[in-house]
């Protein structure tokens, strides 16, 4: 009888022998893949098809190049990050995040963590918070997607935006210093 | 399967790609590792001459007029092998950082390792004589070497 696969490593390991391995790979990653691609901007189901698939032609093309000591997540969202902004250099489009159901309460949590609005009534907070994300400069708002919305921890961020951990927690901390003056600046808070 | 990972399939059928081998990877790898250590190893050599031109050969050359010790420190810099030193490092650094983990490190510790490494082993060149023979080596083997030697010692008349 046939152990099934479970860990990342053993499906790069079977796809570099048979690639139709590769499906069990692509069918665990593309929901979490498809709503990060949407959250830094692809406007559109279509489009993200495109890049998810674009990106997972890319993965299987260099997956002699994945380091089984990192977590083979952060490897595939590196790729998809890249992917998804060079749609966009290629569409000459502006990225135009859709906003999950699940978003809502994220956008909540950011804005008690950040202590940002404290005038506002609760319901205006998320429309606030989420306003200010998409006003981010793009590494910003990309350090403070992974964090929030994707929950990855400093060092998975470090890998997927190939940056030190230092640096992520400054772009964070900047991201958090825009995000405020956003809110400052912006009429929700004319209350 | 779904229909995504059936579309990627096929397509990776129809259009015939295969992983890229692992060696093209291990090249590419190794190219920018051998960046790193050859630079460093430069900037090494730029370190132990700078330090005979600097300091041991000032001991053998007469010392000049009555003027300031900083003074004839900051003419005695060897700002070529300064600037050797300087480019070398970025060159380190560039090579470093597009290693595999290389990103993980902070660029003023990774600038600051190289330049570290390269004044230690400078020194340790410099022990073994290596700095003057070089100094000479290139006095009498390159005009441009040697132009800008005399026309620093010309400066220093």
């Amino acid at each position: 009888m046939n152990t099934p696969i479970h860990t990342d490593r053993e499906l790069v390991a079977a796809t570099l022998q048979d690639r139709h391995a590769f499906a069990g790979l692509v069918e665990k990653y593309q929901a979490a893949l498809s709503r990060y691609i949407s959250r830094i901007g692809a406007p559109d189901s279509e489009s993200i098809q495109d890049i998810l698939q674009e990106s997972f032609i890319k993965a299987y093309v260099n997956l002699n190049d994945y380091d089984p000591t990192l977590p083979f997540s952060s490897w595939m969202y590196r790729i998809v990050h890249n992917e998804t902004i060079s749609y966009f250099r290629k569409q000459k489009n502006r990225p135009a995040p859709v906003v999950h159901e699940e978003d809502l309460t994220i956008f909540e949590k950011i804005a008690d963590d950040f202590n940002v609005i404290e005038v506002i009534d609760a319901d205006r907070r998320g429309q606030a918070v989420r306003l200010a994300i998409d006003s981010l400069d793009p590494l910003y708002k990309a350090v403070i997607t992974l964090r929030f919305f994707e929950e990855k921890s400093y060092d998975e961020i470090s890998d997927i935006l190939h940056m030190p951990s230092g640096t992520v927690a400054t772009y964070l901390s900047r991201g958090k210093v825009q995000l405020k003056e956003y809110i400052k600046k912006s009429n929700i808070l004319e209350v | 399967m779904n229909e995504l990972s059936d579309a990627i399939l096929k397509k990776l059928q129809s259009t015939g790609v295969t992983p890229t081998p692992r060696w093209h990877f291990l090249l590419k790898r190794s190219v920018f590792w051998t960046l790193a250590g050859m630079s460093v190893m430069i900037g090494s050599i730029a370190c132990a001459v700078g330090i005979f031109v600097f300091i041991d050969n000032n001991e053998v050359l007469p010392v000049a007029m009555e003027q300031s010790q900083i003074a004839d420190a900051a003419q005695n810099i060897p700002f070529i092998w300064l600037g050797v030193l300087i480019l070398f490092t970025i060159c380190a650094y560039m090579g470093f950082r597009n290693t595999r983990t290389g990103y993980r490190y902070a660029t003023v510790k990774v600038i600051l390792a190289v330049i570290l490494a390269s004044v230690m082993f400078g020194l340790v060149l410099d022990e073994f004589d290596f700095g003057r023979r070089t100094h000479e080596f290139l006095l009498s083997h390159t005009q441009f070497y040697d132009s800008m030697i005399h026309s620093r010692d010309d400066e220093q008349d």
